[in-house]
């Protein structure tokens, strides 16, 4: 793929069934929306395609008509230089300065996570699943529109990112312990130790799917990690951020954090997906 | 229905997500919890027959040494400055702050929030710092998140301020 075409980034995932159940319960996806804009005829003759051309759908028709004599050219080949460029930068995604259509996409990506949960529940109602009455999934994702990442998430799977070495978790687990420690009704040193940390407050197909909503921008360099808490019941923040630091490929350290969880005794379904960003 | 986005801006843990967790969904909590990259919340309010969707942005709290995100800045209506109100260094901070975003966007309609009134036996600031404020065209409202005093208020206030500057 050419270079200028998009960013590289280097993505894996992965999932394994846990050693204590018959099915593994985890699902994960990484999907490519490509769309893209290129250049296929100009009379420009030194158009540098690198700062417009990008990955959306679109498609451009422009004639532009230069006036006056000398500078007509060069206007007109400004003119379109820069319509492609803006109109590239806009059709990226909803990356840039529209702040009405940046709320569209969280608001689709929120829609998207309510369709989902309503149709569990019409699952459930219809009651052809059997043991229907308690199913329901948790949801973190995030939508890379480089170098934004939108995340919506629901339950306690997680959402982190590795910045100049420093890991940092984007999700706040919902639970009823982290309901219990916000209103002071647990004390922090009883975290962990009330069994409540595994009762989920909210859930898609539970009795709330409100999805808390963020985003953050990465850079070069930065990793994401998206894991079920099969991995970070059992793995801590500072073995993960070690192995995330490391110069690996996403899909070693896919390997690497699995074995770090199995390692500590993890009986639990994982999952896990990791993006490095900006590779070359 | 008019949309607008407003960036809470301010120090670590001054209170800014507390000011919206307040205003959005009327709770408080003691507990800190640092915020990672943006979260975000919307609300709608009819200021004066108008229904306007806030679109608010709760941004990282920055240390003196880290520079605001201009991407994340962008396309803001209007800025929501917090400074803790025990913290003398939290309320120097809104000057640079300020600074920062007036070199990223340009001026836009701004609000300075001094959080935690209720904590008045730590209170840190004084008649000349409120001067400072006024002197620098930008209104204060002491605030505290935990009892709600003028939360509704500052963020109304600015609301309605945004409605007045031309897109």
């Amino acid at each position: 793929m050419p270079a200028h075409e998009t960013k590289a980034h280097d993505f894996f995932g992965l999932t394994r069934r846990g050693r204590r159940r018959a099915v593994n319960q985890d699902q994960f996806l990484i999907a490519r929306l490509a769309r893209s804009a290129s250049q296929l005829f100009s009379s420009l003759t030194h158009v540098d395609n690198q700062l417009w051309e990008h990955e959306s759908e679109a498609h451009l028709l422009v004639v532009a008509d230069g006036l006056g004599t000398g500078g007509g050219r060069l206007a007109s080949s400004l003119a379109v230089e820069v319509l492609a460029e803006e109109i590239a930068a806009a059709a990226r995604g909803y990356w840039g300065l529209d702040v009405d259509a940046e709320d569209q996409l969280v608001d689709r990506l929120e829609g998207a996570v309510r369709t989902a949960h309503e149709r569990i529940v019409a699952r459930k109602e219809s009651n052809d699943w059997l043991e229907v009455s308690k199913a329901a999934s948790t949801l973190t994702m995030a939508m890379l529109l480089y170098p934004r990442a939108y995340v919506l998430h629901v339950g306690d799977s997680r959402g982190y990112y590795l910045h100049a070495g420093r890991l940092r978790r984007f999700t706040q687990d919902q639970t009823m312990e982290e309901t219990l420690l916000n209103i002071g009704a647990l004390p922090e040193d009883q975290a962990g130790e009330s069994g409540l940390d595994k009762v989920l407050t909210r859930s898609i197909g539970g009795d709330d799917a409100t999805p808390s909503l963020g985003l953050v921008d990465v850079e070069d360099g930065d990793v994401l990690l998206l894991c079920t808490d099969g991995l970070t019941r059992h793995v801590g923040d500072d073995a993960v951020a070690e192995i995330l630091a490391r110069d690996l490929s996403a899909e070693q350290m896919c390997n690497e954090l699995l074995a770090a969880a199995l390692a500590a005794g993890s009986e639990d379904d994982i999952s896990i997906i990791v993006g490095r960003m900006g590779v070359e | 229905m008019i949309q607008k986005k407003i960036c809470m801006v301010g120090g670590t843990g001054t209170g800014k997500t507390s000011l919206v967790r307040r205003y959005v969904d009327s709770i408080f909590s003691e507990r800190y919890l640092s915020t990672v990259g943006v979260k975000i919340d919307r609300k709608t309010v009819s200021l004066f027959n108008v229904d306007i969707r806030l679109l608010l942005w709760d941004l990282e709290g920055r240390s003196k040494t880290e520079e605001l995100r201009p991407s994340y800045l962008r396309g803001a209506a209007g800025v929501f400055y917090v400074a803790d109100g025990t913290r003398a260094e939290t309320f120097e901070l809104v000057f640079d702050l300020r600074r920062q975003v007036t070199d990223a966007i340009g001026p836009v309609p701004s609000i300075v929030a001094i959080n935690k009134c209720d904590l008045t036996g730590q209170w840190a600031l004084g008649p000349d710092d409120l001067l400072r404020l006024e002197t620098a065209n930008l209104p204060g409202f002491q605030t505290s998140a935990k009892t709600g005093e003028r939360v509704e208020e500052a963020f109304h206030w600015l609301a309605h301020e945004t409605t007045k500057t031309k897109e």
